[in-house]
């Protein structure tokens, strides 16, 4: 009994252990669990050898075991400091602006492969939903959009044409063919044209008043029950009470609605009974989304966005009164640095805005314009908080990420606060004061720039210099 | 700059019980009373800062001995220099740590 319980126990544990391997990056993972299952080997047997099986003995294992996860994360953070760019490129304004195109490019890919923001593309959807008995039924729109009249005006920002169908079982028969129970779908006889579907017509047929009703064959159907003759167009079949003549086959896109038609009889005065199931077709419209003026939601927030920006008053810091400033070329290089990355998340901020959209409410939705402009709001001014954060920690000479940062001042003196930080600029330009208890005098970062006295502790290692 | 090694408190502790004779994790452990938690990754910082090397024990003594092989840790000629510095730090080190032989 106690042999299995310690067997039950150095499983448990070296579970526990295969758990923390899992942290472990994978080239290390081999040896670093044949050492810890090692050391579990004695400190099970000191345990189990000093009280046997015990509350205390397993607890002694466990927390053994859980230093393993403390091993394993350090060994995983280790590897990923070991990966890191090097602080030379983590830190210029070329990596910067890289990654801020590279976001740029994947939201506004997003954005286009988006279909409904697919403009000018030729995709085309069809969504549908049921009527009749307000079930949800496959399909991607609100089922209450007919019932609603505030979502119609926006439906209509989406859709280009819609239809409506009833779907019903009927006996179909003619001269040559034993009576066959199909699932007819009666339509409107411009059906096909609006919601662009693919049909293939026959044969010229009469749709004067009069005439016939058309029966458009599923190409199963067609294939089934006429063995694909070309030349059945124009033939005329009993469906139901009604006579109609064949005049196309459809296939694809068509085949995939709801009710699985096995013809479609095209007719403007419905005959189906008032029990079949009904169904409203919309065609999505393909010319795009930013055509009817959704664009100015995003920009309206961005504009926002803006405004608050410019009432904030953002500052990237002043020169010390003893300081020179750096030369008008270096600081139009940080000017330009700075436009060209608001430029940058502007335009992020706008597909984004786009994206979110996209993705989170259903094309209908009266909430879509809503979010719309917030996460555009939100999103450029996030993006301007970020841009001018990130510009007030860059040297204004080489552009680089200021670095070493070091609490400076008298603690004791100042509530216990120090009084500022200051970092260095890697290659010798600045150096940046930054106040943490603000007065009257010292209230915004302060740069002061390194003349070429200071160049001598930035100097790269060289050869050991020879005296005289 | 090139970071030099850190001798903390743990570090001298570690280095002392290596240089006492406990040279396998579990008993680097016991001797120092540090949880397994902070044991181990201090021996692999030690290890990459070339104060420590280690080295697996041969599978046939293991067998011999029925028991799973052993890593072993050494100090390096940098480790004896750093266990020096930490001595002349932390005077009570020494005392600390017992030799190996003598506790057992």
């Amino acid at each position: 009994m106690m042999a299995s319980i310690q067997i039950a126990v150095r499983y448990v544990h070296l579970g526990f252990l295969w758990g923390a391997s899992l942290l472990v990056p994978s080239a290390k993972r081999s040896e670093w669990s044949q050492e810890w299952r090692t050391e579990l080997w004695y400190v099970l047997r000191e345990c189990f050898s000093e009280r046997g099986v015990s509350p205390r003995s397993i607890r002694k294992t466990t927390t053994f075991c859980m230093g393993a996860y403390r091993d394993a994360t350090w060994l995983r953070r280790r590897s990923w400091q070991e990966q890191q760019l090097p602080l030379e490129v983590r830190s210029s304004a070329a990596l910067c602006l890289l990654l801020l195109i590279a976001i740029l490019l994947a939201t506004w890919r997003i954005t286009h492969i988006s279909p409904r923001v697919a403009a000018g593309t030729s995709r085309i959807e069809v969504h549908s939903w049921r009527v009749s008995d307000r079930r949800a039924a496959p399909c991607d729109c609100p089922v209450d959009f007919i019932g609603e009249g505030r979502s119609l005006p926006t439906a209509r920002l989406f859709f280009d044409g819609f239809s409506h169908y009833k779907v019903a079982w009927e006996m179909v028969w003619a001269e040559a063919m034993p009576g066959t129970e199909w699932t007819v779908a009666q339509a409107g006889s411009d059906f096909f044209a609006v919601l662009h579907l693919p049909m293939r017509s026959m044969e010229r047929v009469g749709t004067g008043p009069g005439a016939f009703p058309q029966l458009v064959l599923s190409q199963e159907t067609w294939i089934r029950d006429f063995g694909g003759d070309p030349n059945i167009g124009g033939a005329k079949l009993h469906v139901g009470s009604m006579d109609a003549i064949v005049a196309g086959v459809t296939f694809g896109a068509s085949m995939g609605l709801p009710g699985k038609a096995n013809a479609w009889l095209l007719s403007a005065d419905p005959q189906i009974g008032a029990d079949a199931a009904e169904f409203v077709a919309g065609h999505l419209s393909p010319v795009g989304y930013f055509n009817y003026g959704r664009w100015a939601l995003s920009v309206g927030g961005i504009f926002l966005g803006l405004l608050l920006m410019a009432v904030a008053h953002p500052s990237i810091g002043e020169y010390g009164s003893g300081s020179h400033k750096p030369p008008l070329r270096s600081r139009s290089r940080s000017w330009a640095f700075l436009m060209a990355k608001i430029s940058l998340l502007l335009a992020i901020a706008y597909f984004a805005s786009v994206d979110l959209d996209c993705s989170l409410v259903q094309p209908l939705s009266q909430f879509s314009g809503c979010i719309q402009a917030g996460s555009s709001f939100a999103f450029c001014y996030l993006g301007l908080n970020w841009a001018f954060r990130d510009q007030q920690r860059r040297c204004p000479v080489c552009l680089r990420r200021m670095a070493h940062p070091i609490d400076v001042g008298q603690p004791s003196r100042t509530f216990l606060s120090w009084n500022g930080t200051e970092l260095l600029c890697e290659r010798g330009h600045t150096l940046l004061h930054i106040p943490l208890v603000r007065t009257s005098w010292f209230e915004v970062q302060r740069w002061v720039c390194l003349d070429q006295s200071w160049q001598f502790l930035f100097a790269p290692p060289g050869p050991p210099s020879t005296l005289p | 700059m090139a970071r030099g090694p850190v001798l903390t408190h743990i570090t001298g502790l570690i280095l002392q019980a290596i240089d006492a004779g406990f040279v396998y994790g579990f008993t680097i452990m016991q001797m120092t009373g540090l949880p397994s938690g902070t044991i181990y990754p201090a021996m692999r910082r030690m290890e990459e800062d070339q104060l420590i090397r280690s080295r697996w024990e041969r599978q046939a003594i293991a067998d011999q001995e029925q028991r799973p092989p052993r890593k072993y840790y050494q100090l390096t000629a940098t480790g004896r220099s750093a266990l020096e510095a930490s001595r002349k730090r932390y005077p009570l080190l020494a005392r600390l740590v017992p030799n190996a032989e003598a506790k057992s």
